[in-house]
């Protein structure tokens, strides 16, 4: 028998090395048969399964004890995705899972490690350094939110790893999860000037009108740059719109180039005249003047530059049209032929004359008032605007006797002063303003108006260089009672403005608007609405994000930066914003404005009466004149803009005002407001990081602490006429309370300022202010930010300001156009509505970034003013 | 709540033919919109450069041009205008640091102190505006009056803060 073999002493085990052990988490509640299992397996392991034990078994220390746990369940650890584009502004869920044989009853915690190439806390930012699964349950997770930068960076990965697990579980699958970020856009910006000559020559137009003996075109022609090219300016008329016949000299200058680089020009006024013993009876003209060798052609569908084309026609007695002549129609049967199609009113999913269907509801709901016959009766709206075909076939019947006024009727020839006729025949903005308002409704023509029986007046501004808009302005909008009677005007529609960076609205202006608003309608104030721009997408050096937040923003124009002013923004037959309409805190609600009128459906609206007049002779439309539904020519299926959706949300309010015309202006401004439709609800927020901080540059819809909700895009969001209208018919006037405007409160002792604020940095300089002292049943109707900022470039700077309750809102997004290559800014006064309904007391955050590199600057002053409803 | 228009006799508008202030070069002025502002000359002789505080200001004129150059604060603003018309009288906007031209016209702040009848005749103007629930009047000038002239009139005649001149806004646009 061979004796047996020496016993070989078995191996001692390798030590398993140091063994994460988190005692605070161990123990109590732990199976005692698990436990005995778990050290079981971990004295028999192998060496390599030890390892792995290692990670699971965290009472090791335990495993002596008589008592031992139950195997423990396994864990693995997943990312919900393999990879995630930067730009999307992911959350990636990374997750533990545990398996059989139980959950732990007493929770389990895993601590992470992050490792990859992509850099925590600059790439990416995870909820919390460890994943807990709470008793009992199978899973938990925390989010890794991945930073948008526009960094070049290339692809980069993040790799979660377990770094130690707490708790009765043990490591059997992957111990990380990895994901990669796949790069977004890098955005360089480059500041400086196009280069390129002649890029700096443009064509101005400064006047066309008539004159006793002549039909004048007035032109600038402007070359502010050294050394371009001298180029012709050329002149010509044409009885053929297109010039492709008989077209005729007008004249012809040589615009010399500039060889001084002055920063501003004045000059290069040049005046075109077409006498007017040359013109024929009843005939229609065109004039055009253009720079360089050859006209741009207009007809080509791309967009022309320093090209200016305009219309007018002659009467039998061979005299310039300066009057509105009622055309013969013939009376249509009851009814209003084009508004099946009228989608803003009733949207059906109609095509509206274009290519696309929209979509059924987006509308401004207004079945029920249409229904009810709510249609503005007794309350006169003002169109100020380029005129108003007072004979319009379907404006006529609306129009107050004597009630317009023409500003140019002394210098025009033929002229009335209660006839605010425009001669082009190229298109009257107001007229077509005025259809989407007021048309007349049931007349067997064309289609109806918002408010088709309110009393409608329309004054225009003239804007040649010998008249003064100011004063047309401060005499259209309330601050006259005669010639024009603007005092006695309930609703102004105002689809006008302009940019001017970083100004404020002229001291007079906001006395004209404090007045309007405290004194016309016998005291419960004049309502103004104001179109806020559709200058979405005019960027010259665009930044990556301005397609998302836009380029000129709403506060662009100072003179709808005051809560007087009802700014409306514009949306389309999808219910989603239309593409050009500015975006800002400023805008109260939205209306509608559709979008190109061929591709997607615009506004069905008055024209010029005719088919010798209106945009229909230079807009491709597929309701031309001739259209069974537009035979005379009479309307447009393309007009659009804020232009048409302030006119829609004016003739709202005179519905809203039909119902209840004891409402003062802040109570149909809160009517409009509450009962406002939230569109587009799942718009994401625009973030980004710059040097690795995360920047709001523009909120998802926010509910604020007062219950309402806002957006940059919609204001209170789209009108709802139908749920305005309920609200409105039992709405006791006067229950918002006296309105109070505070005083300024600032920081003028804050020691803290100046405030440098980092370059390029999310981060930026934030300022705190207390507000104390205010009413505490004070509730906010708006709040003015007064602001001071020296910097190189304040196109580089976002402004954001949070209120007490937490409510955040974005007054100047980074990267607004109107402020490229600005030098800072100078006490500037910029609203939010976004806090309407909050108190105004307790601690309001001001946060100025610096959003792209190069340029620099500092916070320099702030102050806060509060515009309130203060309850008895 | 009134407007009153008033047309004056063209007697009137011809008392008044100085380019005033402009004749000695700059000047400064308050503005409409509450800015203080610097005139700049239309003179169409040759002016010596003037200094106003930190502004230092000089104009010159070419066959058809009139050239400002402006020095502030270390750099320098130039602007062109024509010699004639709306837009050949200027000023100087140092806090925004840009020209602007001017309207006109000048406003006049309503008080009980001062007749804007008596302004007007002051000045030589060809209307008046009246905005009556505004608290002030845009009075029309004749053509070849300077709006800075025409309020250093009426602050001599009645006191400083009675009339501003008026700047040009900004085009409209149709939206």
């Amino acid at each position: 028998m061979t004796p047996p073999a020496p016993m070989t002493p078995p191996a001692p085990m390798t030590p398993p090395g140091p063994i994460p052990f988190d005692h605070s988490l161990t123990g109590a509640g732990r199976s005692p048969a698990s436990f005995r299992q778990a050290c079981a397996m971990r004295r028999n392991a192998a060496p390599a399964a030890a390892a792995a034990v290692v990670l699971g078994c965290v009472a090791v220390s335990g495993c002596e004890r008589a008592d031992r746990p139950p195997d423990p369940p396994t864990i693995s650890l997943s990312a919900s995705v393999d990879t995630v584009e930067e730009a999307g502004n992911r959350t990636v869920r990374v997750e533990v899972e545990l398996d059989a044989p139980a959950p732990a009853p007493a929770g389990v915690t895993v601590r992470l490690n992050f490792a990859g190439t992509a850099t925590r806390g600059r790439d990416y930012a995870a909820s919390a350094d460890a994943i807990v699964v709470a008793p009992n349950a199978r899973s938990g997770g925390i989010d890794i939110d991945v930073y948008r930068d526009f960094d070049a960076e290339g692809d980069e990965t993040v790799t979660a790893a377990v770094a130690r697990v707490a708790g009765h579980a043990r490591v059997d699958g992957p111990a990380s999860a990895t994901f990669t970020i796949l790069d977004g856009e890098s955005a360089a910006v480059d500041k400086a000037p196009p280069e390129g000559g002649g890029a700096d020559l443009a064509l101005l137009p400064i006047f066309f009108g008539v004159t006793d003996e002549a039909v004048a075109m007035v032109l600038a022609a402007v070359n502010s740059s050294p050394g371009g090219e001298p180029a012709r300016l050329v002149a010509e008329w044409s009885t053929d719109i297109a010039f492709l016949t008989g077209a005729r000299p007008l004249g012809e200058v040589e615009v010399p180039a500039s060889d001084d680089p002055f920063e501003f020009l004045f000059g290069g006024v040049h005046e075109f005249v077409l006498p007017l013993d040359r013109l024929e009876p009843d005939r229609s003209y065109f004039v055009r003047a253009w720079l360089g060798e050859a006209p741009p052609n207009p007809f080509a569908g791309e967009p022309v530059e320093n090209l200016f084309v305009e219309g007018f026609a002659t009467d039998a007695a061979g005299r310039v049209r300066t009057r509105c002549v009622a055309p013969a129609r013939t009376p249509g049967a009851y009814g209003d032929p084009l508004f099946a199609e009228q989608w803003h009113l009733v949207n059906t999913a109609q095509t509206a004359f274009s290519n696309r269907p929209g979509t059924a509801g987006a509308d401004l709901r207004m079945g029920g008032a249409i229904g009810a016959g709510h249609n503005g009766a007794g309350v006169k709206l003002a169109i100020v605007d380029t005129g108003l075909e007072i004979c319009h076939p379907d404006l006529a019947a609306n129009t107050a006797a004597g009630g317009s006024f023409n500003f140019t009727h002394e210098a025009t020839p033929g002229a009335l002063s209660a006839d605010p006729f425009n001669p082009s025949i190229l298109g009257d903005h107001g007229t077509s303003v005025a259809g989407v308002a007021a048309a007349v409704a049931n007349n067997g023509v064309g289609g109806r108006g918002v408010a088709p029986e309110v009393t409608l007046v329309g004054f225009n501004l003239g804007q040649g260089a010998d008249e003064d808009p100011e004063a047309a302005l401060f005499r259209s909008l309330g601050g006259s009672d005669s010639e024009p009677d603007s005092a006695s005007v309930d609703i102004f529609n105002m689809s006008f403005g302009s940019e001017l960076p970083a100004e404020n609205p002229s001291e007079d202006y906001v006395r004209l608007m404090k007045m309007g608003t405290t004194d016309l309608r016998s005291g419960r104030g004049a309502l103004y609405v104001k179109a806020a721009g559709n200058t979405f997408e005019f960027c010259n050096r665009a930044h990556s994000l301005n397609a998302e937040i836009g380029c000129v923003a709403g506060n662009a124009d100072p003179e709808q930066n005051l809560p007087y002013v009802i700014a409306v923004g514009a949306f389309n037959a999808d219910d989603v914003k239309s593409s050009y309409s500015a975006a800002a805190a400023n805008l109260w609600v939205v209306g509608p404005g559709g979008e190109d009128g061929l591709e997607r459906p615009a506004m069905i609206t008055t024209d010029q009466a005719g088919a010798g007049a209106g945009f229909g002779l230079i807009a491709e439309s597929l309701l031309p004149a001739g259209h069974p539904l537009n035979r005379d020519g009479d309307y447009v299926s393309a007009f659009g803009g804020t232009s048409s959706a302030s006119p829609a949300v004016a003739g709202a309010v005179a519905v809203v005002l039909g119902v209840n015309p004891a409402l003062t202006w802040r109570d149909v401004k809160h009517i409009l407001a509450v009962t406002a439709r939230t569109i587009d609800p799942d718009r994401a927020e625009v973030r980004a990081a710059f040097n690795g901080t995360p920047y709001v540059a523009q909120h998802a819809w926010q509910t604020n602490a007062a219950g309402h909700d806002f957006h940059n895009w919609y204001g209170f969001g789209a009108v709802d006429v139908d749920a305005a209208v309920a609200l409105a018919s039992g709405y006791a006037p006067g229950s918002l309370g006296a309105f109070v405007e505070s005083p300024w409160f600032g920081a003028d002792a804050d020691e803290t300022l100046p405030l440098a604020i980092p370059d390029a940095d999310g981060a930026g300089a934030s300022a705190v202010l207390d507000v104390t002292g205010l009413p505490e049943s004070a509730d906010i109707e708006a709040v003015m930010l007064e602001v001071a900022v020296e910097h190189t470039d304040a196109w580089d700077l976002g402004i954001t300001l949070r209120s007490p309750a937490g409510t955040d809102s974005v007054l100047n997004p980074p990267f607004n156009a109107v402020l490229e290559g600005f030098p800072g800014l100078r006490n500037w006064q910029l609203p939010s509505n976004a806090f309407y309904g909050e108190n105004p007391n307790g601690a309001w955050t001001l946060r100025v970034a610096d959003l792209a590199a190069e340029d620099t600057g500092r916070l320099t002053a702030w102050r806060l003013r509060f515009y309130y409803g203060e309850h008895p | 709540m009134g407007l009153l228009t008033l047309l004056l006799s063209a007697t009137a508008a011809a008392q008044t033919t100085s380019d005033g202030a402009a004749m000695y070069g700059a000047a400064r002025v308050s503005a409409a919109a509450g800015r203080e502002v610097v005139a700049l000359s239309a003179s169409r002789a040759a002016a010596a450069p003037t200094q106003i505080g930190g502004i230092v200001a000089q104009t010159r004129e070419t066959a058809t041009q009139r050239i400002h150059v402006v020095s502030y604060e270390g750099e320098t603003y130039r602007a062109a205008t024509p010699l004639d018309g709306p837009f050949s009288r200027i000023v100087f906007d140092p806090a925004r640091r840009t020209f602007v031209p001017l309207l006109p016209s000048i406003r006049v702040e309503l008080s009980g102190d001062v007749r804007i009848e008596d302004v007007a005749a002051q000045v030589g103007a060809t209307g008046v505006t009246v905005f009556e629930s505004l608290g002030f009047a845009i009075v029309e000038l004749p053509r070849d009056a300077h709006p800075a002239d025409a309020v250093a009139r009426v602050s001599s005649a009645f006191g400083g803060g009675v009339a501003a001149v008026r700047l040009r806004g900004p085009r409209l646009e149709w939206r």
